[in-house]
């Protein structure tokens, strides 16, 4: 038997999250990463009437050969599009569209999957048969081509949308909630109120939903992401926000049809595209990584 | 070591064998057929009418033309989409007469001279050509004529052209199945064919330049039945030896009965379809194309325009006797006051929409082309005045004025819907943009369902009433905007019987002032093609009407 001599490194000291303080403090750093991202996007987005009209289209803003001008010509600092429109101004509105649904759409399916999930997990039976079932169905619908033919239903706008991805979306957050509720069902302190009498929907808002809170948290910043992703996919597939109004995805079509004479058209948006997808991952992960391994979720393990 | 060194024999005999094979399979490979089949230069004798050829040429070789989509058919009768309209109007068929340089007057090709017209100008007397012969061989008569315009009247066939013999005595009772023979052709010999019309119509004489006023041989359409739409035999330059739908190709043979003897200069012409516009391009750049059938695709302006050597080694821009505007609808009850349709017109940048079509339109605010000849213009183009199309629309009552512009996607009007709709959103009128599916935007259209819509016109007749009668006279078979102006109608009609070119085209210059004044649209453009044909291909010259002229070009040895 040896026994070492080196001095042993002390154990980091567990904080009230269960995680030494190291992680915590990188996890923190995570999220302020996605957070100051997002800020970013967000303030560009709000100060998009600051770069003019973005329908306007000027005689200058296009060549005698009828192409675009480049970053810096005549006064546009990102140039124009193909139709001689500001690329600064249609890609700021463009972003705020983008963000607009995205909020929207965010709110209403994790808003809608948190309330079939929390219902049927803790009632249970044939309200949970009933519920879980339907979410089974809504899971097993291919995203993509049930939305363009949804999006063809409710029509090409910003609502359109909303309505398609919180209908694809809400069943997989419902499904995270309800595994989460049965968990916390069975807890002694949940079991308490219930027998001294509290009303089960009291139950519910004060005993498990806070309780569920970072869970919920991490949901809606990886559903933003996808959000952000299925959204912008429908308007670049035509079936989303239509011309002339801006939306990323949008202006990504218009862009990768001028890849070989104005590839900027394509990078800029797609740059904010990335960006935002990337501040809503790292918002998650960094949420995610705040909870100790043991009660981590995630899409995979649901 | 015997074994051996025979094995080594052996292998190196089949190593000089197969290293022979090879080679010689890479000699063959790289061997052009163009290249191959080009014979020597020489002097060019008289060619069809048309543009000119200075020689000396070079005789031989072959030349590929790509297409997006397969013709609807090559009959003349019932082919009318590009790549139809250019087999029977430059390969497979000769008519009587042929517009002369670019875009001159009708001079003789199957015919021997110009027609006699009589002096109430009623009755023209048509001498052939002697020698003309089919591609089988057969000498055309002037029966051949008569059985080919009764079939174009036909009501069976249902061809699109029949309209445009209606001014023959008896057609229109052929069409309604009244009779079986027209009335006013009649032979009078071999080659002579007398043709009487229901009254004098200057445009007749555009007509016996069209492809399906060309004759054809009736054994050959009995014979193939409805194939005839796939080998048909004419009495063109080329005539057509196989037809691949498998393939997606159609080769056509240099014709030896041709009668301007001496052209076509190369040897063959193959048509392939079922390529995408921009794959078209990239292969015309690699010379595995050397024409575009439906010229350098609008799609792909902007790239074309960004690249100089492209754009000036391979695209020519050829005008148009054809205009583009924006359609309206008459019949809307803002639209119907011509001061809204003023100031439509008023609010519109045509500059900017022609530049957006880059090349391919050409901004002129005017309802005719601007390039036609011989026209002593007097209507005033319309000046972007946002501020007196405030004032119109004030007047009129229309200040809160809604539109649906309906598009089918194609280009360039994706792209010309949103400039217009800005434009005019200046002007304080709101537009929805409404992109739909062709087929969905014509019966939209021809069911007055639209309050504007993209109009395009080409003409195939030079002359000015091939575009207003059928557009803006209030009976004309296009004339989706519903649109009616008694004054314009009767200067058409009058226009219509006019004797000479001139007295024509001033009645049609005041019926232009007319359309301006009143217009049925919004006018932005007069249009040209822009062809795309390799370097390599020389003398090329073409017809946006009607196509390339395949019998006087040639390819560089």
């Amino acid at each position: 038997m040896t026994v070492s001599l080196l001095p042993r490194r002390p154990a980091p000291a567990a904080t009230a999250h269960g995680l030494s303080a190291r992680r915590l403090r990188r996890a923190r750093a995570v999220v302020a990463a996605g957070l100051a991202v997002l800020a970013a996007l967000v303030v560009l987005a709000l100060a998009a009437p600051l770069f003019g009209d973005p329908l306007h289209i000027d005689r200058d803003g296009i060549s005698a050969l009828g192409l675009p001008r480049g970053a810096g010509e005549h006064g546009y600092l990102l140039g124009t599009d193909v139709l001689g429109r500001d690329l600064l101004a249609r890609t700021a509105y463009g972003l705020r569209t983008t963000l607009e649904f995205t909020v929207l759409a965010n709110v209403c399916s994790v808003g809608l999957g948190t309330l079939v999930g929390l219902t049927a997990g803790f009632y249970r039976g044939v309200t949970e048969q009933v519920l879980m079932r339907t979410v089974d169905v809504f899971l097993s619908v291919p995203t993509v081509i049930s939305g363009l033919a949804l999006a063809s239903v409710v029509g090409r706008s910003v609502g359109g949308i909303v309505v398609v991805v919180a209908a694809l979306y809400w069943a997989w957050t419902a499904r995270l909630v309800h595994g989460e509720t049965l968990r916390l069902r069975g807890r002694p302190f949940v079991e308490a109120a219930l027998v001294h009498g509290v009303r089960p929907r009291t139950v519910m808002v004060r005993h498990i939903l806070p309780n569920i809170r970072t869970l919920l948290l991490n949901i809606a910043a990886l559903n933003g992401a996808a959000v952000v992703v299925i959204g912008s996919g429908l308007s670049y597939l035509g079936a989303g926000v239509v011309p002339p109004h801006p939306e990323l995805g949008s202006l990504l079509n218009e862009g990768a049809q001028a890849l070989e004479f104005a590839p900027r058209l394509l990078l800029v948006p797609l740059t904010l595209v990335v960006a935002l997808v990337l501040s809503f991952v790292l918002v998650s992960e960094g949420v995610s990584r705040m909870v100790p391994e043991s009660e981590r979720r995630s899409w995979l393990n649901i | 070591m015997k074994e051996s060194l025979g094995r080594r024999t052996l292998l190196h005999g089949f190593g000089l064998g197969a290293a022979g094979l090879i080679l010689s399979a890479c000699t063959d490979a790289k061997r052009p057929e163009r290249a191959a089949t080009v014979t020597r230069m020489s002097t060019p004798g008289r060619t069809a009418p048309g543009p000119r050829t200075p020689g000396p040429v070079a005789t031989g070789g072959r030349v590929v033309t790509g297409w997006s989509e397969e013709a609807q058919s090559y009959d003349p009768a019932i082919g009318y989409d590009l790549h139809a309209w250019e087999v029977s109007t430059s390969v497979l068929f000769t008519p009587l007469f042929q517009f002369d340089g670019q875009s001159g007057g009708p001079a003789p090709s199957a015919a021997a001279r110009l027609p006699q017209v009589s002096e109430d100008g009623r009755v023209y007397t048509i001498h052939l050509r002697p020698g003309v012969r089919f591609h089988n061989g057969r000498a055309v008569t002037a029966d051949d004529y008569i059985a080919t315009w009764t079939r174009v009247l036909d009501p069976e066939l249902a061809s699109w052209a029949a309209s445009y013999l209606f001014s023959v005595e008896g057609a229109i009772e052929v069409n309604e199945g009244k009779r079986k023979s027209v009335s006013g052709l009649r032979r009078i010999d071999d080659h002579t064919l007398e043709v009487r019309l229901l009254a004098p119509d200057i445009t007749f004489s555009g007509v016996l330049c069209q492809p399906f006023t060309a004759a054809l041989p009736m054994e050959d359409i009995r014979r193939l039945g409805k194939d005839f739409g796939r080998r048909p035999v004419g009495t063109g330059p080329f005539m057509i030896t196989s037809y691949d739908r498998g393939r997606q190709r159609a080769v056509f043979q240099r014709n030896p009965h041709y009668l301007w003897r001496g052209t076509p200069f190369i040897e063959r012409l193959e048509y392939r379809w079922g390529i995408a516009q921009a794959m078209q391009l990239r292969q015309l750049m690699s010379g595995e194309l050397d024409v575009l059938g439906e010229g350098a695709p609008v799609a792909l302006g902007p790239q074309i325009n960004s690249q100089p050597d492209l754009r000036e080694r391979y695209v020519v821009p050829i005008p148009l006797q054809g205009t583009s505007w924006i359609g309206l609808d008459t019949g809307h009850r803002h639209l119907r006051d011509r001061r809204v349709r003023q100031a439509l017109n008023h609010a519109t940048d045509t500059e900017l929409l022609g530049r957006l079509t880059y090349g391919s339109q050409e901004a002129s605010p005017l309802p005719f082309p601007k390039h036609l000849p011989d026209f002593p213009r007097t209507a005033r183009p319309y000046r972007r005045d946002i501020a007196r199309a405030r004032n119109l629309l004030a007047e009129a009552g229309a200040t809160d004025l809604r539109l649906r512009f309906a598009h089918d996607g194609s280009a360039p009007w994706e792209r010309l819907s949103q400039v217009v709709q800005q434009q005019w959103r200046e002007a304080g009128v709101e537009v929805t943009i409404d992109p739909m599916s062709k087929s969905a935007l014509d019966q939209a259209m021809a069911s007055g369902q639209c309050d504007v819509f993209p109009r395009h016109w080409y003409m195939i007749n030079p002359n000015a009433l091939d575009l207003a009668g059928n557009c803006f006279a209030s009976d004309g078979s296009s004339n989706y905007g519903g649109y009616a102006n008694e004054a314009v109608d009767a200067l058409l009609a009058q226009a219509r019987r006019s004797r000479t070119p001139a007295d024509c085209n001033r009645l049609l210059a005041r019926a232009e002032q007319l359309l301006s004044e009143d217009p049925p649209g919004v006018f932005f453009s007069s249009l040209n093609f822009l062809a795309a044909r390799n370097p390599r291909v020389r003398n090329y010259h073409m017809r946006g009407e009607t196509g390339s002229y395949y019998d006087r070009l040639w390819v560089s040895p």
